[in-house]
């Protein structure tokens, strides 16, 4: 079992190293969320090898409070992260020209999270979202203001689809 | 009324489960303290009334369980190969796959099966149209993309033989054909019709 | 050749893929091209790579506390890991951060297209394109 567990040591350590690489460079912030993440899983099965090895439960607990809340630091990040934010040395610049996206490009799949609110509440409140002042798009957080756009085509296209999400019938009668 | 209370009752069970494990120990006090916990997390914390309208099915259940280790296991070792030795750089591709049955509950569980396979990750999905936009890893040519689109539907069709309704496995028979033709159609979907 | 051993063999090996596996992931977050290629190989060590250290452990351990509370850690781990890698990668898509070049076919472009033609038009010329809604920042 020794060599077990110095194998896997060295696996593990490796991979930490390399996630850790990926943390420092980047480029953006989500990659460097994704790098954490695999930290973590990596953490995750290193405490569990150690457990396995010396045959003793004491990290379990540490495990299961990190499985939990694992995923709440990333979906935190990526639904604030910036992407105008990253930094100016960003090595592949001309990869990604949109650094944020066009108002009003978002589809609508906000609608699930946007059922709560009023729906005439957040109409209103649009029309001031498509007349962005020149270079809002560039130096703004896009990610917060994207949403907003859904509102522009949710008339259009919601109406073929109003009231019938539901409805198998309907829905299998639009696929054809 | 009478699904609503079915689906509290279903989700205090499962939160109860959960309470019973963490104690490790099943005792009446570990049951009650769950119970408790579980009426009073549901009660603070209400979920969002997604219906399961299906029942269970245990052999469509273990279809669906072998068929998903059988992928997952393929796929992690295919792409830890594409990682460890793979010469040229890995192409993707986004690729619109529209799911028969259209309620939110097939929706996510076919949204989590697929993102737990590495080499399939679901960048957006429209809920009303009941498309999922899923980042396909390691794509070679465009017979990858429909036989990916192929894989994402037989795991649909086997999520919902294990956990659908009558009327969702019948959705899923009867419209098979015309999904497939109609992707044509369809703007932003490849035409199916000309790989054949 | 008793019961122990094989158990410890079997209980070896799936520590080892696991290792094995959040290695090739630890490479392949290092040598993919872009986010979303490298949050693939995020999904190895979080999802069949942890299930497999999790096994090897289980029968190590072999009581029932444990064995519950690693089929929790697992559970939980399966429900949470695609909701993070979701939110990421559907940000990490709108912000771009990926390469178009490598993509063989882009079918949510597509459909995004449809509602919202001109504004399409203008994004895919860049954000300098004249008469759009964001201009140059120089």
């Amino acid at each position: 079992m020794i060599v077990v567990a110095v194998i896997a040591a060295v696996f593990l350590a490796a991979a930490a190293g390399m996630a850790l690489a990926r943390v420092i460079r980047g480029p953006s912030t989500l990659d460097r969320v994704v790098a954490t993440d695999v930290l973590l899983a990596i953490t995750v099965c290193a405490i569990a090898t150690e457990a396995a090895y010396s045959r003793d439960a004491t990290g379990l607990s540490i495990l299961l409070g990190l499985s939990l809340l694992g995923a709440v630091g990333s979906v935190a990040v990526a639904r604030f992260a910036d992407p105008a934010a990253r930094p100016a040395s960003d090595p592949f610049p001309e990869l990604s020209p949109e650094l944020a996206p066009a108002p009003g490009a978002g589809i609508r799949l906000d609608r699930g999270r946007r059922a709560g609110t009023a729906e005439t509440g957040h109409d209103e409140d649009h029309p001031g979202r498509s007349e962005e002042p020149p270079g809002h798009g560039e130096n703004s957080p896009g990610l917060g203001e994207e949403s907003a756009g859904n509102g522009e085509e949710r008339p259009g296209r919601g109406g073929e689809s109003a009231g019938s999400d539901d409805d198998l019938g309907a829905a299998v009668r639009r696929g054809s | 009324m009478i699904a609503r209370a079915r689906d509290r009752i279903l989700a205090a069970a499962v939160l109860t489960v959960v309470w019973v494990l963490l104690w490790g120990s099943f005792s009446l006090l570990t049951l009650a303290g769950g119970l408790l916990v579980s009426m009073l997390t549901l009660a603070v914390f209400p979920l969002p009334p997604v219906t399961f309208a299906g029942r269970l099915r245990l052999g469509g259940l273990l279809r669906l369980a072998v068929r998903f280790v059988t992928d997952l296991v393929v796929a992690s070792f295919q792409l830890a190969w594409t990682a460890l030795a793979g010469r040229r750089v890995p192409r993707s591709a986004v690729i619109a796959v529209r799911l028969r049955v259209r309620s939110d509950l097939n929706l996510t569980l076919c949204a989590e099966a697929v993102s737990l396979v590495p080499g399939s990750l679901i960048v957006d999905m429209d809920r009303a149209e009941g498309v999922l936009y899923i980042h396909v890893f390691d794509v070679t040519g465009p017979s990858d993309v429909y036989r990916f689109r192929g894989d994402v539907r037989d795991i649909e069709d086997r999520i919902v033989r294990a956990v659908g309704s009558d009327a969702e496995i019948s959705c899923l028979t009867s419209v098979y054909d015309e999904t497939t033709g109609s992707g044509a159609e369809r703007p932003g979907m490849i035409d199916e019709g000309s790989s054949r | 050749m008793n019961v122990t051993a094989v158990l410890d063999a079997v209980a070896g090996a799936c520590l080892l893929g696991g290792a094995l596996l959040s290695l090739a992931a630890g490479v392949g977050l290092l040598r993919f091209p872009d986010l979303l290629s490298r949050m693939h190989a995020a999904t190895k060590p979080q999802v069949l790579g942890l299930l497999l250290i999790l096994a090897g452990t289980a029968i190590r351990l072999a009581t029932v506390v444990d064995i519950t509370t690693l089929v929790l850690v697992g559970v939980f781990q399966l429900v949470t890991a695609p909701v993070a890698a979701h939110m990421v990668g559907r940000t990490g898509y709108r912000a771009g951060l990926f390469r178009r070049d490598l993509l063989l076919v882009d079918e949510l472009a597509d459909a995004r297209g449809r509602p919202a033609a001109p504004a399409q038009e203008v994004r895919a010329r860049g954000a300098s394109a004249p008469g759009g809604s964001r201009t140059d920042p120089e």
